[in-house]
């Protein structure tokens, strides 16, 4: 999994730089400082959200890339769903997602959204989060660290870079 | 008084870690992706009956990690007895695609 690395840490000093300066640039172009994330806690244990709190903090700072978290669906571009998806939040998941403006990404955060993790093949819950909407990201963990939220985002950014036309 | 506190409490510099414009870790500790050496892997199956969530399958040699499942609780680690498996501190492992969290080790 080591290709999924956004700078190859074997390089020089130069070309970590060199890339660095490409991967802000990009940042810069496709986020434009503005990406609201709407995070939908369906039936998890609270880790994530502890994770998506942690993003805020001064370490880790979301808000130079202009990631925040808002308040509505309706306020948001990325609908961030953790948890492995139980009964009693299928319908506000899906009601989530509608409501959320195009274009939209649907990131599917910690093990047990993307496959029910610890809680797999239980009764009360939908296995995972692309069992019921399509997932434009996978972030594993449990819980994902805040770094590895970051990394995740820019793994997105081509995607972004395809739906969102600027001239 | 204030003055005072201040030289002795606030610290100067900038905490933020400088994450996807440079390379930045965790600890050596941190629970990451596991890596088997199939080199001195034994075949005992120690590890897939102690998984929690069963993320470990081994057939004819080829062992699968499903990152999807796993919970990086570092089980399969601690009852390895060849020491096959180690617990890297790597956290970059988002993917766009599924089948990319289906690891194979030969």
């Amino acid at each position: 999994m080591s290709d999924n690395s956004l700078i190859n840490q074997n390089t020089t000093a130069d070309e970590i730089n060199k890339a660095g300066n490409e991967l802000k640039k990009k940042i810069d172009l496709v986020i434009g400082r503005s990406l609201g994330i709407r995070q939908v806690d369906a039936g998890s244990c609270n880790a994530c959200e502890w994770e998506v709190n942690a993003l805020a903090y001064p370490f880790n700072d979301m808000e130079r890339f202009g990631l925040h978290v808002v308040a509505s669906p309706r306020h948001a571009d990325i609908v961030l769903v953790s948890g492995p998806i139980t009964r009693n939040m299928l319908r506000g998941l899906h009601q989530t997602v509608i409501a959320t403006p195009d274009p939209k990404w649907i990131v599917a955060m910690g093990s047990c959204a993307i496959s029910g993790g610890i809680f797999k093949d239980s009764y009360a819950v939908e296995n995972g989060c692309d069992n019921i909407i399509p997932v434009d990201l996978y972030i594993p963990g449990c819980p994902p660290s805040p770094l590895a939220m970051i990394q995740g985002i820019m793994v997105l950014l081509d995607k972004m870079e395809e739906k969102i036309i600027r001239k | 008084m204030f003055k005072a506190i201040k030289l002795m409490r606030v610290k100067k510099g900038i905490l933020t870690s400088p994450y996807p414009v440079e390379p930045d870790s965790y600890g050596p500790s941190f629970k990451g992706q596991p890596i088997v050496d199939m080199k001195k892997c034994t075949q005992c199956r120690e590890c897939v009956k102690n998984c929690p969530t069963s993320a470990i399958q081994i057939d004819n040699k080829r062992l699968t990690f499903d990152l999807g499942l796993c919970i990086y609780c570092g089980e399969c680690a601690k009852v390895c007895s060849p020491k096959a498996i180690t617990i890297t501190p790597n956290f970059e492992l988002s993917t766009k695609d599924k089948n990319h969290l289906q690891v194979v080790f030969e």
